[in-house]
């Protein structure tokens, strides 16, 4: 491979795309990259627990990797945090977040008032709203993914979706840390998830890794 | 909050935020040097009794080798210790009277691809303690692995350091 440095044009070996250096472009296809998928997975979750969800328009962000913890911040907050890796032609990887009151009122929507049994004293979650928890991080990831892949027309796949419930720095800086074996830089296209009668609703992440943005650019025609 | 926040330390008690791959030290007394929410990364501390200088690290990495790139010292176990150890004897610490304590590596994530690859927390845990023996330090304690996340705190003052989990509480290391 060729250095970081943009050098000959001409080089045979293409460097991965700069994520620092995206032009208006770029960063707005990335964005509706990620509003068609939110959008697609926010659909999906309605239809599993009978109330409407909407959101905010999402957030494309570029930062070193370990600040993206001081960025989302909070560190101590527990959450329920569903964390997968995306492969195929565009790997990357998929976090969606969610506070754990939220979580335990969207078990509650699901289950459509089922005993949901003795919470475990470790997460505060019972047996079955862990696999329910499960069952919405694979739709919503799920969903958010076959978007974006009819979108770009890309081969895209998750690995199964891992589930975690800690507070949100500890999940995040494990993420974090797995990215950061590939990229130094992260770029982050985040979505807000909101529900009427729940203030603070999810998040959900997409980081793309450096080749993958390339791979996505010019499949939306905006890479010459 | 204000874009100019002033620099100066202020005498009373401050907590400061030790983030990802962050590396502060500090000799103030009234400071506490916390690492909020440590999954897979390692809070490692070290105070000099004797004059009273501490500092903490928030590591993510095992090695600075295994990525072609970059990031601050901290972030890699086998730079964060060398640079701690040199932050803290500029500060006027003795690198042979450091009393090291680290906490963290965890393991977040159960099922799907979270067992796998998400190991990072145990080799991190390793990999301290490598580059701590490197450095001709001493591991004084340890709380490492498991399935939870922790807050580490050194105060400055004495050098006490504590971990919290959720739903636990706070336990001196």
């Amino acid at each position: 491979m060729t250095g970081s440095n943009a050098n000959d044009e001409a080089a045979a070996t293409v460097p991965a795309l700069d994520v620092t250096n995206l032009n208006t472009m770029q960063l707005d296809a990335l964005r509706e990259i990620g509003n068609i998928g939110a959008g697609t997975a926010a659909s999906s979750l309605s239809l599993m627990t009978g109330e409407p969800i909407g959101m905010a328009v999402p957030r494309v962000s570029i930062m070193p990797v370990e600040e993206v913890g001081n960025y989302v911040g909070g560190e101590e907050q527990i959450v329920v945090a569903v964390y997968l890796q995306v492969i195929g032609d565009a790997p990357g990887h998929i976090v969606f977040v969610i506070p754990a009151e939220t979580a335990h009122e969207l078990c509650h929507q699901l289950m459509g008032g089922m005993q949901a049994g003795d919470p475990d004293p470790a997460t505060g979650f019972s047996e079955m709203e862990l696999s329910a928890l499960q069952e919405i991080g694979n739709v919503m990831t799920g969903s958010y993914l076959r978007a974006m892949a009819d979108l770009t027309r890309m081969h895209l796949e998750p690995t199964p979706p891992a589930l975690g419930i800690d507070m949100i720095g500890a999940l995040l800086g494990s993420v974090l840390a797995e990215v950061s074996q590939s990229t130094s830089m992260a770029l982050l296209i985040e979505t807000a998830f909101e529900e009427a009668d729940m203030p603070s609703f999810g998040h959900f992440l997409f980081v793309p890794e450096p080749v993958s943005l390339e791979v996505v650019l010019r499949s939306l025609g905006l890479i010459a | 909050m204000s874009s100019t926040t002033p620099t100066k330390t202020p005498p009373r008690a401050s907590s400061i935020k030790v983030g990802l791959g962050q590396l502060v030290v500090s000799k103030s007394p009234g400071d506490v040097l916390s690492a909020l929410g440590l999954g897979s990364c390692i809070g490692l501390t070290v105070f000099d009794p004797v004059t009273k200088i501490g500092g903490m690290v928030h590591v993510m990495l095992p090695s600075s080798e295994i990525s072609t790139h970059s990031g601050p010292d901290g972030k890699y176990a086998d730079t964060a210790i060398p640079a701690l150890v040199d932050q803290v004897s500029r500060l006027g610490g003795d690198p042979s009277r450091l009393v090291c304590k680290m906490a963290g590596g965890a393991q977040m994530f159960s099922g799907g691809s979270g067992g796998g690859s998400l190991n990072i927390g145990s080799r991190n845990a390793i990999a301290v303690r490598a580059a701590l023996q490197v450095a001709g330090l001493r591991l004084k304690s340890a709380q490492t692995g498991g399935t939870f996340g922790r807050t580490v705190d050194i105060h400055i003052a004495t050098g006490l350091v504590t971990v919290r989990t959720v739903g636990g509480a706070v336990e001196e290391l």
